[in-house]
């Protein structure tokens, strides 16, 4: 190596990577932050008072007050409605998963004709939204005597979540070696042995996406409540802030408050969950 | 399947999983029987419960738009009436249209931003990748009715955020009633959608980019490209069925919307933000017209099935 070729000083390779990686990193923070802000700001406002709301309205509350939220656990009553959320959402969560099982361990490893046909009978309702359903289910609750029950909403929700769990459960049994089953047969295990001994702990992966999605779907849900419950009891959280919005409908501080309440729980099962959340998200896409 | 095996082997009672089973030495017959029995078992009771809460509802859904009813009298059978009246209201149209600009706008905004995300997420070296794809794919998990608030209050006219910002800035005369304005109130609904739904596609195309075969970077580095022909040639080429996959999704998702616009206007001002989600809602539960909202349900689940038809043939194609 001569002289002529330093021409001019050349930093390190490990250097520039590194400059590049931190400036990219900077960016993707900056990103982060745009993203967060509405929601940060849902934060400030449920702990500003009114007056420092309308002082300060981006930044964080200089005096930390929790009046609105203490206003609407007492006065609204928020944990009845936070009670009766957790009542539909685990009913949609236990009963998602069982039939999800069950199904699932069906199409992947028993024999029965007219398979394929099932199958796609399920695949079309993945896009089925609740938009289309509300109106016949209203008045087959109706006729069954079952509006404004829990059950009116765990039963919709399971069903329509039937063709992603079964399918998720299918595909993932699918994958377990056939040996497995064909050995526990050769044993003389019926089908609900193998079910029960051989695929079921095996399962639990695909039960555990299941189960979240299903909680995630049911604890956010807003039409099927709104149009199956009248009575204001039974109200889950999402449809008692739906009235919330129309009741204080500038008083940002309760409704932010309120949302919060409702936000809360999935933030916190979101940082849980969130590699189970991100793997299953896609294949239940088509059903939002 | 396996044949049972002969009656002397089914003497000892433990099976290879260790697990006690009951052996009386079954006939081919009975075993047939038994696994008959499993079959309703595991599969009739979950299908039973598909069929009766999903199947037999469109089915209802369906002879519900060939009649006209109003929930509590009599129903009228009157062919495809609600469907000719449905063509011919106005405000069919406008929701339609809506729903189809809706599909445009958030596809455009939703893509680019997620295209965007995956690859900075993907080929640059930033650290902490898993933390930024966490905090980028939050707003999805938040629930419509929190997002409606959230931005109910941004686009608050008097104090919100936006407005107060603007007129901060001094850039006082772009301040605008956002959800009360005819010509703000669709934009103004399609920032606050697209800022939610972008993970869906961010994460769509961090999978694909993902699955991409190192090899093949590699190759192409070592033939000489840089980041930029690396990108456009080896990484775009893989992405572009999961493009498809997010126009198709985007596309369905744009037809189901209704919360958001429930809760932030009603469809309102006027009908300047209802889409075919608040026809059907309105036309049901505000107007008792069970005919006419069964005829626009059963043309969105049309739209949608068109819509799917499209996803489902790829995904078999393509073992997602």
């Amino acid at each position: 190596m001569t002289f002529q070729t330093l021409s001019r000083p050349v930093t390190p390779r490990r250097t520039r990577r590194w400059v590049s990686a931190a400036f990219m990193t900077i960016i993707l923070a900056g990103i982060a932050l745009i993203v967060f802000y509405p929601i940060a700001l849902l934060i400030f406002t449920a702990l500003k008072t009114p007056a420092e709301l309308v002082r300060n309205t981006f930044g964080p509350p200089q005096a930390v007050s929790f009046n609105n939220i203490i206003d609407v656990w007492v006065t609204e009553q928020l944990g009845g409605y936070l009670v009766n959320s957790l009542i539909v959402s685990s009913g949609v969560v236990i009963g998602s998963v069982i039939l999800s099982a069950l199904g699932g361990f069906g199409f992947a490893r028993l024999h029965f004709s007219n398979k394929r046909l099932y199958l796609t009978l399920l695949l079309l309702g993945l896009v089925i939204p609740f938009e289309t359903l509300i109106i016949p289910i209203f008045y087959m609750m109706r006729g069954l005597n079952l509006l404004s029950t829990y059950w009116a909403m765990i039963i919709p929700q399971v069903a329509l979540g039937l063709p992603f769990g079964i399918l998720l459960v299918r595909s993932f049994t699918v994958s377990l070696p056939q040996e497995l089953f064909d050995a526990a047969e050769l044993d003389g295990c019926n089908a609900w042995n193998r079910f029960w001994h051989v695929a079921l702990p095996l399962m639990r992966p695909a039960l555990v996406a299941v189960a979240i999605f299903q909680a995630i779907w049911s604890w956010n849900q807003y039409l099927l409540p709104l149009v199956v419950v009248q009575d204001p009891n039974i109200r889950t959280l999402p449809l008692m802030l739906g009235f919330f919005i129309g009741r204080y409908s500038t008083d940002f501080g309760r409704l932010c408050a309120a949302a919060l309440m409702l936000f809360l729980p999935t933030l916190v099962f979101y940082i849980l969950f969130h590699r189970q959340i991100l793997n299953a998200r896609l294949t239940g896409a088509l059903n939002y | 399947m396996s044949e049972p095996v002969s009656q002397s082997h089914s003497l000892t009672n433990q099976s290879a999983q260790g697990v006690r089973v009951a052996r009386p030495p079954l006939t081919r017959l009975a075993r047939a029987r038994q696994e008959r029995f499993a079959t309703w078992f595991f599969v009739g009771i979950p299908l039973a419960v598909y069929a009766v809460f999903v199947v037999l509802p469109i089915a209802y859904m369906v002879y519900l738009s060939l009649n006209d009813w109003d929930g509590l009298g009599a129903m009228t059978f009157t062919g495809l009436d609600n469907y000719a009246r449905v063509f011919r209201d106005e405000r069919f149209w406008i929701s339609i249209q809506h729903n189809v600009l809706w599909a445009f706008a958030t596809l455009f905004g939703t893509t680019m931003l997620g295209l965007l995300l995956a690859l900075l997420l993907a080929r640059t070296r930033a650290w902490g990748r898993g933390f930024f794809q966490i905090v980028y794919f939050l707003p999805q998990m938040i629930s419509s009715v929190v997002i409606a608030i959230m931005w109910r209050w941004i686009y608050y006219p008097t104090d919100g955020p936006l407005n107060v910002a603007l007129s901060s800035l001094g850039l006082g005369f772009l301040q605008h009633t956002w959800l009360g304005e005819t010509q703000t109130v669709l934009p103004a609904l399609f920032i606050a959608y697209t800022w939610v739904a972008y993970g869906f596609a961010m994460l769509t195309f961090l999978t694909a980019i993902d699955s991409v075969d190192p090899n093949l970077l590699d190759a192409a580095k070592i033939d000489g490209a840089n980041w930029f022909k690396e990108t456009w040639y080896v990484l775009l080429p893989a992405v572009r069925p999961a493009l498809t996959t997010v126009f198709i999704i985007m596309g369905i998702w744009s037809f189901q919307v209704f919360n958001l616009v429930w809760l932030t206007t009603r469809g309102g001002p006027g009908y300047s933000s209802s889409v075919l989600a608040l026809q059907i809602y309105r036309s049901t539960f505000v107007e008792r017209n069970i005919g006419m909202g069964s005829a626009l349900a059963t043309i969105l689940s049309l739209i949608i099935l068109v819509l799917a038809f499209f996803t489902l043939r790829r995904t078999n194609d393509e073992a997602v």
